[in-house]
């Protein structure tokens, strides 16, 4: 038996391999791979398939427990993958290919299910690195391993594998090498001449294979070859229990496999080792045309960079490299050269310099591959949607006003819903009047606008989530009304109830109204959380407003009027809990804070709704001795907007918080809220100056300090438009002359000032 | 030539005899001009820990470290040296550029002495050539009357010149250099001569991010120069050790002779290293910066300062007073304000930390003051 150890994604192991099977034509080639894996090796090989490639390893519904999250295992391989090479060489040849693993059930039994290959510790790579005098596990290995020219790989290899089991050997491992030797004694048994097999594993294994075999299952096989009989322990196979995986193939990308170092089996720069790979193991090649690649880059970009910087640069790393007795310039090299040589010490060249080692590439699989149907349906509708797909983020624009850019969109906030890693929405200019409080992921937003901005990026782990999820239904609408209709059991709130209800139309899942519906009305009766129900209101309305626009014809208006009157009875209970709502410590004013803002919104906006019973409640709020300051400030400048407060009512409301006899800090947190909203109208009223510069006069020196903080938040935001409404209505109240006001209260113009300023008003803040 | 009297002896001379040992068999091949090989300018600038080499004369010699710091950035500029292209030494004040640049120089001409140092003042003359114009008016231009600049002797010499600060100079001078570098030779027109550099020729310029800086050279100098960054030290260990064996280096040229206690030299690298960042080890809390460069060199200055007060007016071992005082000096160099910066982090950041030092710091801090 042959064992060649083997590190995954290495240029120089795969360059060897082929050489090895051109020369022995084996007639069995065991392939470190999960056993289960084997009836897949003709889809890793038919000509349509286009590495990088990953074998994926799921769990079936059948087999997951009640309430387990789904699981799964990749086994990447590229293009210089020695086991990908062993099947193709070794197809050429006509030997038979097997995988020879434990099943791939057992990787997912395991704590991290998604970690295959050899399973050292990366402290145990970077103790075998410093033994050997470097810093780096991956510099190491690609000076002593990759750029080993004539050298014996195998014996370099084995020597490595038997460095790694020095540190440890963990049950998982002997499990597996339990597993391959009794595949290994399956073969011999069924005739396979033990010169002709040639066995291709990882490194820590290749040890464990050239140790005696145990007796195999049929114990009538003749003579077993022992290469090297040692003293070592037998291996007992450990029958930990495991459940069958599916397996399928799916395509992969150079940045997904940039990213699994760690553990051995990485590769930190994909792209520039395919160009090793391509170019027979030069280094200098692969590096000198890193080294052009850049400053082609780096000169498109604007940067003055040139051929002679280039070829400067190339120099200086064959020189680098022969100062660290290398034999050729690495990655390493290639780094620290372009920043010398190209960064003229001001910007950073790495960050051009890693996505071209990393590369963009993504691979394709071969249509005869069986794929789960969610996969199916996906990779159907972007390409029938002309979706980009590539593993970098690139920016789409859909049109709702066609039909496309509907299913598009529908397309993608499914996909959200159900978690699948491939778009994200980005915040577009509202179209028309909005809540004035909604951020870019209220998705009531989404609702009223006629185009979307999203982000897609395709990664392997797209197609993984896609695999793992098709537990849960066949096709992407069905997933997406499960979990719907889970978070709608699971609904305590209102809120979350309506934001479901949201997502079911934005999804455009006709199907689950009723339901939504019914847990709205559910959740709405007991709820007593006032920003929870004035969220929802905020939602219900929008879909009042906007849910048309979104759904297919016919099916809305039986459940428009359903949706009417949820939201006035939300509305109705949320306006009821006033003022009692509003009495909050100050942690709270927030959340309090948009809820008034949103009621105040919707009740102004839609006419089904008694916009008097909320001016009631806010008037009791303003007014209300227990009400936050800040929101009794909120209530009073809310209703003076919408004309349901006259100016000497609003006078009055000042006079209770600012007088002398009012605490100076509820004063400042009143002012806060009062100021919040509308600030140019108030700010131009003589009245209220004048109450403000009676409350600032009162405020006793000693206690100006506690409530500096609370002014200046009020105070901070002030346009300068709105500072010189301020001014000109204080210059008139002291019967100054305006401009003369302004020079005096003017703020200071050079930039020193401002800075002496900022910093005294620093340290008075940094005191409290 | 510098002897025991003068106050600083030059790398070549204060380590004569570890480079006398590294030149004594050097098995590798010499770039043409260079007194010693890559590997061994590396292992002069590294140390060779417990490794010794001998000299001619058999004693065995260690090498101790000068650079305390990555490698590799070393090995880059060596082998920039070694290049076409001149080698630029770029950081923040107090990383130890000229110290690698004199060094560096020593170990590869065996001087370092061939320095033209960059002022706003510098001229073109003093960058290739000057007259002796008493000699010039009376016979005019001669060999005899030119006054040849340090970058011509190290072109004539085969040796590596130093431009210390060269960002400080007006860009024409700086472009003064551009046919040195690239043509590798100097015309001397009124003598109609041109003078050829010889192998071995090199530049090693340093230029300091706080100055004007490398915006400001023209993009023809800046292809003509490989650019090393050399990094604000990251490491409270590293740079303590480079502090302290750094001041008593300097202590010993100055004749000094006091105690230097390890725990004073941690809290003033601390401080420094806190207020070079603007918040403390334990990211806790905010420190402001000085408008100063709170340099590794600078706290080295600090120390020496101190551990002369400490054995001219103190007990003869640097403690809290001798630290507090020699730390105002060099914290309030450039504006008032930055005293505030230190009275602030005696207050918020000394005056709460347990231990003996940070309380006796913040009691000889707040006399100073």
């Amino acid at each position: 038996v042959i064992v060649f150890p083997v590190r995954h994604h290495s240029p120089a192991g795969a360059r060897w391999l082929a050489t090895l099977i051109h020369e022995l034509r084996p007639h069995l080639i065991l392939i470190e791979g999960p056993s289960d894996a084997t009836p897949l090796i003709p889809h890793l090989l038919a000509t349509d398939t286009r590495p990088p490639v990953a074998i994926l390893a799921y769990l079936s519904a059948e087999a997951l427990a009640e309430g387990e999250e789904p699981r799964s295992s990749a086994w990447p391989l590229c293009d210089y993958s020695p086991e990908y090479v062993a099947m193709r060489v070794g197809h050429q040849v006509g030997a038979e290919l097997r995988f020879f693993d434990l099943p791939a059930g057992a990787f997912l039994e395991q704590v991290e299910p998604s970690r295959p290959g050899h399973d050292a510790s990366p402290d145990v790579w970077r103790a075998i690195a410093q033994r050997f005098g470097f810093e780096d596990y991956e510099e190491f290995w690609e000076c002593r391993f990759e750029m080993i020219g004539d050298g014996d790989l195998a014996e370099a290899m084995l020597e490595l594998g038997r460095l790694v089991r020095e540190f440890g050997v963990d049950d998982h491992d002997l499990a597996r090498e339990s597993w391959m030797r009794a595949e290994l004694a399956r073969a011999l048994a069924e005739g396979y001449d033990a010169t002709q097999i040639l066995i291709v594993c990882g490194a820590a294994h290749a040890p464990a294979l050239e140790m005696p075999l145990p007796d195999p299952p049929t114990s009538q096989s003749p003579n077993l070859p022992i290469s090297q009989p040692t003293n070592l322990p037998t291996f007992q196979f450990s029958n930990a229990p495991f459940r069958p995986a599916h397996l399928t193939v799916i395509p992969y990308s150079y940045p997904r496999l940039s990213e699994q170092l760690g553990y051995g089996a990485g590769n930190r720069a994909p792209a520039y080792y395919q160009v090793v790979w391509q170019r027979g193991g030069d280094f200098g090649q692969a590096s000198q045309q890193a080294l052009i690649r850049t400053g082609e880059v780096l000169h498109q970009a604007g940067y003055a960079v040139s051929l002679a910087d280039a070829i400067e640069a190339n120099r200086l790393a064959h020189s680098l490299a022969l100062l660290r007795d290398k034999p050729a310039p690495g990655l390493s090299e290639v780094r620290e050269v372009a920043q010398a040589c190209y960064g003229r010490g001001v910007f950073d060249v790495d960050r051009v310099l890693w996505p071209l080692l990393i590369g963009e590439a993504v691979g394709s699989v071969s249509v005869q591959v069986a794929r789960t149907a969610l996969q199916q349906e996906f990779h159907d509708t972007v390409a029938r949607l002309g979706l980009p797909f590539s593993d970098a983020p690139r920016e789409h624009r859909l049109y709702l006003t066609e039909a496309a850019g509907v299913e598009a969109s529908v397309f993608l906030h499914r996909l959200v819903a159900v978690e699948i890693p491939f778009g994200q929405v980005q915040a577009v200019q509202m179209v028309g009047p909005g809540p004035s409080t909604a951020d870019a992921s209220d998705p009531a937003r989404w609702l009223g606008q006629l185009r979307e901005k999203w982000i897609l990026q395709w990664t392997p782990l797209t197609d993984i989530r896609l695999a793992e999820s098709s537990v849960q239904g066949d096709s992407l609408a069905e997933v997406c009304a499960r979990r719907f209709r889970h978070r709608l059991s699971e609904a305590q709130r209102v809120a979350d109830a309506a934001d479901v209800l949201l997502h079911i139309v934005l999804t455009r899942l006709e199907p689950l109204y009723p339901d939504g519906l019914a847990a709205c009305e559910r959740t709405s009766s007991a709820d007593e959380d006032l920003p929870s129900l004035a969220r929802a209101a905020h939602a219900l309305y929008s879909l009042v407003k906007y849910g048309s626009s979104r759904a297919a014809h016919g099916s809305q208006s039986m459940a428009l009027e359903a949706i009417e009157r949820l939201l006035s009875k939300v509305y109705v209970r949320a306006s009821m809990l006033l003022p009692a709502a509003a009495a909050v410590a100050d942690e709270a004013v927030h959340p309090t804070r948009d809820a008034l803002l949103m009621l105040h919104d919707v009740a102004r906006q839609s006419s089904l709704l008694d916009g008097a019973l909320l001016a009631g409640r806010l008037r009791l709020t303003a007014q209300g001795a227990g009400s936050h300051p800040t929101l009794s400030g909120l209530s009073g400048t809310l209703l003076f907007m919408s004309g349901d407060l006259s100016e000497p009512d609003l006078t009055t409301l000042l006079s209770q918080w600012l007088s002398g006899g009012a605490k100076p800090l509820a004063g400042a947190q009143f002012l806060e809220g009062l100021l919040a909203l509308n600030r140019a109208v108030l700010l131009r009223n003589q009245a209220i100056v004048g109450w403000l510069d009676g409350y600032l006069q009162t405020v006793p020196g000693e206690r100006f300090v506690a409530v500096l903080p609370v002014l200046r938040r009020a105070f901070a935001d002030l346009a300068p438009a709105e500072m010189d409404y301020l001014l000109g209505t204080l210059a008139r109240l002291l019967g100054l002359e305006p401009d003369r006001a302004g020079a005096a209260v003017q703020p200071p113009v050079t930039a020193d000032e401002l800075a002496a300023i900022d910093e005294e008003l620093d340290g008075l803040l940094d005191k409290l | 030539l510098a002897d025991s009297t003068s106050i600083r002896q030059p790398a070549e001379e204060r380590y004569a005899l570890e480079l006398e040992a590294l030149r004594h068999q050097d098995p590798h091949s010499c770039p043409p001009g260079w007194l010693l090989s890559p590997k061994r300018v590396e292992v002069f600038m590294m140390g060779s820990g417990k490794e010794t080499f001998a000299t001619p004369g058999g004693q065995a010699v260690a090498i101790r470290p000068k650079y305390l710091g990555d490698r590799r950035l070393i090995q880059v500029a060596i082998a920039t040296l070694a290049s076409e292209r001149a080698l630029l030494l770029v950081g923040e004040p107090g990383t130890a550029k000229s110290w690698v640049s004199e060094h560096l120089a020593a170990a590869i001409s065996g001087t370092s002495r061939l320095i033209v140092q960059g002022t706003a003042g510098t001229t073109e003359d003093q960058v290739k050539y000057a007259w002796n114009y008493a000699l010039l008016l009376a016979e005019g231009p001669s060999e005899r009357a030119l006054v040849p600049s340090p970058l011509l002797h190290a072109m004539r010499q085969g040796r590596i010149a130093r431009f210390e600060e060269m960002t400080r100079c007006a860009s024409e001078v700086q472009d003064t250099l551009l046919s040195v570098l690239s043509e590798k030779e100097i015309a001397i027109s009124e003598l109609g001569q041109v003078v050829p550099a010889r192998h071995g020729f090199n530049l090693i310029a340093t230029a300091n991010t706080r100055d004007r800086g490398i915006n400001d050279m023209s993009s023809a100098l800046k292809r003509r120069f490989n650019f090393v960054t050399l990094p604000v030290v990251s490491d409270l260990e590293q740079e303590m050790t480079i502090v302290e064996t750094r001041t008593r280096e300097l202590m010993a040229d100055y004749q000094v002779q006091a105690e230097l206690p390890p725990d004073w030299t941690r809290l003033l690298v601390t401080v420094f290293r806190e207020m070079r960042a603007g918040l403390t080890l334990d990211s806790q809390t905010k420190v402001k910066s000085p408008s100063t460069a709170m340099s590794t060199a600078e706290a080295i200055s600090v120390l020496l300062n101190g551990s002369l007060l400490a054995q001219h007016f103190g007990k003869g071992q640097v403690g809290p007073d001798e630290v507090a005082r020699s730390l105002l000096g060099a914290v309030a160099k450039e504006d008032a304000r930055d005293v505030t910066c230190l009275e602030e982090y005696l207050e918020n950041v000394a005056r709460p930390r347990k231990g003996g030092e940070w309380q006796a710091f913040y009691r000889a801090g707040k006399d100073v003051l």
